[in-house]
């Protein structure tokens, strides 16, 4: 298991990472959410033993990996926000090369390497120059070359930042059949909310260096079970009708876009009997509404007053 | 770290159009330096025929000069309308040299002129000081000069006796450890790129060291380095025929400490740097600057500034230069080696100081 304690890093006066604590066991995968700049990478670093705490530990099997890191490093995999790859060598060339530094014996690493680019679907094009490749297959490649010593814990820093949604699909599956099948544990750092919700067992929420929410998908989503999100959608809104309706104190984490108004509200509110007679007040035609189960984005409003992706 | 090194090689193999440009630019350059057309310099002479012939054989030694004859007058007014670099006007107990404002090579004159009036005035002292022997004293003397009391060798490259400067290998050492600096460069950059494209944490976080690491880089940008001016050297000593005053092996030794100090100085560089383009920006500054102040540019003994030849210290170019110039003893090379030795050390523990902390921050 790998545990991280009360970890802080300090970046001269900004505290990136705010006294940080989390787990992750051998087999499962645990989502790292929040927005750019809530301190996921830096998180990330810190476990990877890339970079050193300001305070805290992380500790691998009990020991602390900060003053030996060769612990840590021999189970672990890292696939990098960056495409780390050398783009004038082919897939095979990268694999080779990267397969080597973890000193897998020469005789394994052949194997491994075309069991790599099988599991990442690169087999056709293991000759070509990744310099050619499409950015999903960099991605996929990206993600093999961790894979190359079996790692029994794979970090993975949001490694479908800006790929086509078939190539985003087929990562995703990709990762949940790694864990599957090799148990490889898996921390995963995404601001795509789906994309957590698709694969991780358990979560943490960061924002603004700190872990703001932390537990099982059920579990963050039972901090809105007192509450229902609401979607109303209107012909078109007023200036005078938005202000009216900030103010009432019924309505909560109200987000206004083009012709759709979002807000929350306590679970038995007959929200119905509030709206109608403002829309009617303010002559705005109301064309529908929606009552919305809690996602992890409203969550995340909850918690933060903002946007995941804000 | 072997791996390293190959797979740095396999990238210079799929993408080698930028190394063998330097190769042909520095090759190019030196050959037509060496090649370009004779300067024309004026000689005004009022010493009789015999000895206005001794002092231009004896200038003949800088082959790249084509010298003429004229009237005092005629060559002042040669060197005002710019048509000659140079005048030189031959008396009977001094000489005096009249150059333009870009003219290098004033120091070298100087040098050859001197000695032949050193020789000329020894003569006229002794002719002066026993005027009832004249004939005798004027056969004594020649015959020493063909035999010699003492056969004297002299070891000192400050001495008239030196290997006499040579353009074409001047030039192609300077420009050749200028332009080696961008080479060097190119080597060293990839610890920057990887950093900034993940490689590089990739690399710390497997099997090998960090020391590993860094070793194969700089091995790498040293290795390109050396076989790039050892290619270069070869060229010219095989196929020009460039004599590197009589010691190609040596040469190619002596090059060693000032590419070890090159690659301190580059990789400084990239740890004060923080992108690709800003490293290419600052290498291209600083190896300019290097040069200008080491002399690849121009002599140093032009340099009438005390405050930049103050300057040159800081170059390493200037203490590459000094080791390659030849005729030195070890004596005399055991300075500049162990000054750019010196520089490499501190250059190279501060760059990957920096470098660490950096990532750490």
């Amino acid at each position: 298991m790998i545990e991280v304690v009360n970890l802080t890093k300090n970046f001269k006066n900004i505290k990136a990472v705010d006294n940080v604590n989390l787990y992750i066991e051998p087999g499962e995968i645990v989502g790292l959410l929040g927005p750019n700049g809530a301190g996921k990478s830096t998180t990330i670093a810190l476990i990877s033993t890339l970079i050193q705490p300001t305070a805290g530990d992380v500790l691998f099997q009990q020991q602390s990996v900060i003053n030996n890191p060769k612990l840590l490093r021999d189970v672990l995999g890292v696939v990098p926000q960056e495409v780390a790859l050398y783009k004038d060598l082919t897939a095979r060339e990268n694999l080779q090369f990267f397969g080597t530094i973890q000193k897998i014996p020469k005789g394994e690493l052949q194997g491994r390497i075309n069991a790599v680019l099988k599991q990442v679907g690169l087999e056709d094009d293991r000759k070509k120059l990744v310099k050619y490749y499409s950015s999903g297959m960099r991605r996929r490649l990206n993600i093999g070359a961790a894979l190359l010593h079996k790692p029994a814990y794979l970090i993975m820093d949001e490694p479908t930042v800006g790929i086509d949604p078939q190539s985003r699909s087929y990562i995703l599956q990709a990762i949940k059949q790694l864990n599957q099948e090799d148990k490889t544990a898996i921390i995963y750092t995404s601001h795509y909310m789906e994309e957590v919700e698709f694969l991780c067992d358990r979560l943490y929420i960061m924002d603004q260096g700190k872990i703001i929410a932390a537990g099982t998908m059920e579990e963050i989503k039972a901090i809105l079970s007192s509450e229902k999100t609401i979607e109303i959608k209107l012909e078109r809104h007023s200036k005078s009708f938005v202000e009216a309706l900030t103010t009432l104190k019924l309505l909560s984490n109200i987000q206004i876009a083009e012709a759709q108004i979002s807000f929350t509200v306590e679970k038995n509110t007959d929200f119905l009997s509030v709206i109608l007679p403002l829309c009617e007040a303010h002559n705005i035609v109301l064309k529908g509404f929606h009552v919305k189960e809690p996602t992890l984005e409203d969550v995340f409003l909850h918690l933060t007053g903002r946007a995941l992706r804000d | 770290m072997i791996t390293i090194f190959k797979t740095k090689c396999l990238l210079l193999l799929r993408n080698p159009i930028n190394y063998i440009i330097s190769t042909v630019v520095i090759c190019l350059f030196v050959y037509l330096m060496g090649h370009q057309q004779k300067e024309p310099i004026a000689i005004a002479s009022l010493l009789n025929e015999q000895e206005t012939a001794q002092a231009l054989q004896a200038l003949q030694k800088i082959s790249y000069y084509d010298y003429s004859v004229h009237t005092e007058q005629k060559a002042q007014e040669l060197v005002e309308a710019g048509e000659v670099k140079a005048a030189i006007f031959l008396f009977d107990e001094q000489f005096r040299l009249v150059v333009a404002n870009d003219f290098m090579d004033s120091a070298l004159l100087q040098k050859e002129l001197n000695i032949v009036y050193h020789d000329r005035l020894q003569q006229t002292a002794l002719l002066q000081a026993f005027p009832a022997q004249q004939a005798q004293v004027k056969e004594i003397f020649t015959q020493a000069q063909i035999t010699p009391a003492f056969h004297i060798q002299y070891q000192n490259s400050k001495w008239e006796e030196a290997p006499i400067y040579n353009r074409q290998l001047s030039t192609l050492f300077s420009f050749s450890l200028f332009m080696v600096i961008y080479t060097t460069a190119s080597g060293v950059s990839y610890i920057l790129a990887e950093r900034n494209m993940g490689v590089w944490n990739r690399l710390i976080v497997s099997s090998i060291s960090k020391w590993q690491a860094y070793t194969a880089n700089l091995a790498y940008a040293f290795c390109i380095s050396y076989v790039q001016l050892v290619f270069i050297f070869s060229i010219f000593r095989y196929v020009a025929d460039v004599d590197f005053y009589g010691s190609f092996t040596f040469t190619l030794i002596l090059i060693i400490p000032y590419l070890l100090c090159v690659v301190a100085l580059t990789i400084f560089i990239a740890s004060i740097t923080n992108t690709i383009s800003q490293f290419n920006t600052m290498i291209m500054l600083i190896a300019i600057s290097f040069a200008m102040l080491g002399g690849a540019y121009w002599l140093l003994e032009a340099v009438s500034s005390p405050f930049i030849y103050l300057l040159s210290y800081i170059s390493p170019i200037r203490y590459g230069l000094e080791i390659l110039k030849g005729g030195s003893t070890w004596n005399e090379l055991l300075q500049p080696i162990s000054i750019l030795l010196f520089m490499a050390v501190v250059l190279m523990g501060i760059g990957i100081n920096i470098m660490e902390k950096k990532a750490d921050t």
